[in-house]
């Protein structure tokens, strides 16, 4: 194993690899900062072009790409609230309320250290974890599952900042919505309105896209500014030194993020948009001032994106071992590796080593490389956008949103389906049901589904259905952080009441 | 609107409604899931009914007088036909006609027919580009509508 990685980290200091994974990075943060492009979209488009080069430097390409477009999803998230990608959700709740004070750059700077931090603390676990605990997800069953996406859902209390029973409409509306289609068990279909197109099931970037894009954009038509409504960018003296400063008095969020987007992209199926939403959730609940999140602070941003790119490695963690990809887009690179001839498990440590810790090894470097390139292009972004006039900004973000919509699988009926959530979205945040429990039960809706019907189906053929669902170890230990997560804003009100009581008297 | 509560409330049982009938001729391992869900959803819609009572804050919504929702319906309609017309122009005349129209009506300041020349001369080049990066690099074909 040494002298394969001593071999690998020459391989990636070779010039052709370094410019690849260069390359990879920046074009990967230029398709994640543009709205509905995402991760998957990008590797899957350049897998074919891969298939003749060299499998080196076809993997560290996609390796790059996939880093860089995670990364890059912030840049809108955070400039116009709308996540380039969906691993960007969580990074819009503060992210977007820091630049509306004029700190956009301070924002992205936050997240770019952030996710640097939590991609290499991604990696290590990649290369010394990964037999371990790939074994582990490999204990998730149905039941496991449902009560994941159970523990999910209590996100939805931090999600609605507003009210607590709002959010839970909006997230119950979110997993009504993601039963349209054919049923993944039985094989109904389901609330399509006659419409072939929606057999599929409602598409979740054109939903993300809508939900998030539209309101803003009316938004904007609204305060009709000279600008966007986000305050002009403010220069400010040493923004790198002190956010920096500021996250590494910080460690235990870093880390804390880093290893829930580790986790969570180990899980099949579960993706930076959870790890990123599980990992928010966490900080606002350890926060001393959990009040403050959702209004702008540095912290939110740190754990949204410390964790989605800690979970790129974390989903090829089981890829690697043992081809489940934990995300989407590793199963797009499960493909490239196919392609190159390369079967994931033990051989692809010995036989093709060299070529999987080359891959491994890039994408350190491809996590560094994020650091120079986001700082730079961060400011360069923020003034360009905060300085385009409304005038232009609004209909070129529509337009954005019609390519990204369209382009996933050329279809215009998802562009459709955009709009609809954009209606939706503009009229529900007027009357004060925020986007996030939506998106989070359409996010949740098939896993909880299928967990659900599956336990119920493995409960009738072992005789006992509630023995399926409360006796196995993982599920009593999600049941039990269910319990926490779901009884913590009650427990923090209540404490908080008496504090402030305690302090009146 | 008056009490924006009660208007979710309705709204959100007439939903609960269609999809408990259109889910009554599923199967029995594919209607289960939306009907928790239904139930769930109505229940706490009726909460979000009897809490409007209980605290009868004004919720009023779409009532800002700063804001002229004439000009806004505008915009929206503006989009909506603009995606509707995809189809039948193309996507790059029916964007760069589009983006124009709602460009000028934003902007106030700036109509004079040299200054809406130049703009559409910028929307135009944006568009290309954009349209050039996707359908040749990416090898996204767009719809091209009887126009181009």
């Amino acid at each position: 194993m040494h002298s394969l990685f001593i071999k690998a980290i020459f391989n990636v200091f070779a010039p052709n690899t370094f410019f690849l994974i260069a390359l990879g990075v920046g074009s990967g943060i230029i398709v994640g900062a543009l709205p509905g492009l995402t991760a998957t979209m990008a590797i899957a488009l350049l897998v074919p072009f891969t298939f003749t080069m060299n499998p080196v430097h076809g993997l560290v390409l996609l390796g790059g790409i996939y880093c860089g477009a995670i990364y890059g999803g912030s840049f809108s998230a955070i400039l116009i609230n709308t996540p380039g990608t969906p691993s960007a959700i969580a990074t819009t709740f503060d992210g977007y309320a820091l630049a509306k004070k004029g700190d956009s750059y301070k924002a992205i700077v936050t997240a770019t250290i952030s996710s640097v931090i939590g991609g290499l603390i991604g990696v290590c676990f990649l290369i010394f974890l990964s037999p371990p605990l790939s074994k582990a997800s490999l204990k998730f069953g149905p039941p496991e599952f449902f009560w994941l996406t159970v523990f999910g859902l209590t996100i939805i209390a931090t999600l609605a900042s507003k009210s607590i029973l709002k959010g839970l409409i909006g997230g119950a509306f979110g997993l009504l919505v993601s039963t349209i289609g054919i049923a993944s068990i039985g094989g109904n279909v389901r609330f399509t309105f006659g419409t072939l197109s929606l057999q599929d099931g409602i598409g979740l970037i054109p939903a993300l896209i809508g939900i998030f894009c539209i309101p803003e954009v009316i938004n904007m038509v609204e305060q009709r500014d000279t600008h966007y409504n986000v305050i002009p960018y403010r220069k400010q003296k040493d923004v790198v030194k002190n956010v920096t400063l500021k996250l590494l008095k910080r460690p235990i969020l870093l880390i804390r993020s880093a290893v829930i987007g580790t986790i969570v992209g180990i899980i099949p199926g579960a993706g930076g948009n959870i790890a990123a939403m599980v990992s928010y959730n966490e900080a606002v609940r350890a926060s001393k001032h959990p009040d403050k999140f959702g209004r702008g602070i540095i912290e939110g941003v740190a754990a949204a994106e410390a964790s989605n790119n800690a979970e790129v490695s974390g989903s090829l963690i089981p890829l690697l071992t043992l081809g489940i990809p934990g995300a989407p887009p590793a199963a797009v690179l499960l493909g490239a590796l196919l392609l190159q001839g390369m079967r994931p498990g033990a051989e692809l440590f010995s036989v093709h080593g060299h070529i999987t810790y080359t891959f491994i090894i890039s994408l350190i470097i491809a996590n560094l490389l994020i650091l120079p390139m986001g700082i730079y292009s961060g400011k360069l972004v923020s003034k360009l956008i905060t300085n385009i006039p409304v005038a232009f900004l609004a209909p070129f973000v529509v337009f954005l949103s019609v390519i990204g919509s369209y382009s996933i699988n050329r279809n215009l009926f998802n562009v459709y389906v955009m709009l609809f959530f954009g209606l939706v979205g503009y009229i529900g945040r007027k009357v004060e049901f925020g986007p996030g429990p939506i998106v989070l039960g359409l996010i949740l809706g098939k896993i909880c589904e299928e967990g659900l019907v599956q336990s119920i189906l493995m409960g009738r053929a072992a005789g006992s259905i509630l023995q399926i669902f409360f006796t196995r170890p993982i599920s009593i230990i999600l049941i039990f952080l269910t319990i926490i997560s779901a009884g913590w804003p009650v427990i923090r009100k209540f404490t908080g009441g008496k504090r402030r009581y305690a302090k009146r008297g | 609107m008056r009490n924006a509560d009660r208007i979710s409330f309705f709204v959100i049982i007439g939903i609960c409604i269609y999809f408990w009938i259109e889910s009554r001729g599923f199967g029995k391992y594919g209607v289960l899931f939306p009907q928790v869900i239904v139930f769930i959803l109505g229940l706490l819609a009726c909460v979000l009914f009897v809490v409007s009572f209980i605290e009868p804050k004004d919720r009023a919504v779409f009532r800002d007088k700063t804001l002229r929702y004439g000009f806004i319906l505008l915009i929206i309609f503006l989009f909506i036909a603009w995606i509707a017309l995809i189809r039948f122009m193309g996507f790059v005349v029916s964007s760069i006609l589009f983006i124009s129209i709602i460009n000028v009506l934003i902007d106030k300041k700036k109509r004079t027919p040299l200054a809406i020349t130049v703009k559409v001369l910028i929307i135009g080049v944006t568009v290309g580009a954009f349209y050039l990066f996707f359908s040749k690099l990416l090898l996204v074909s767009f719809p091209k509508g009887f126009l181009f």
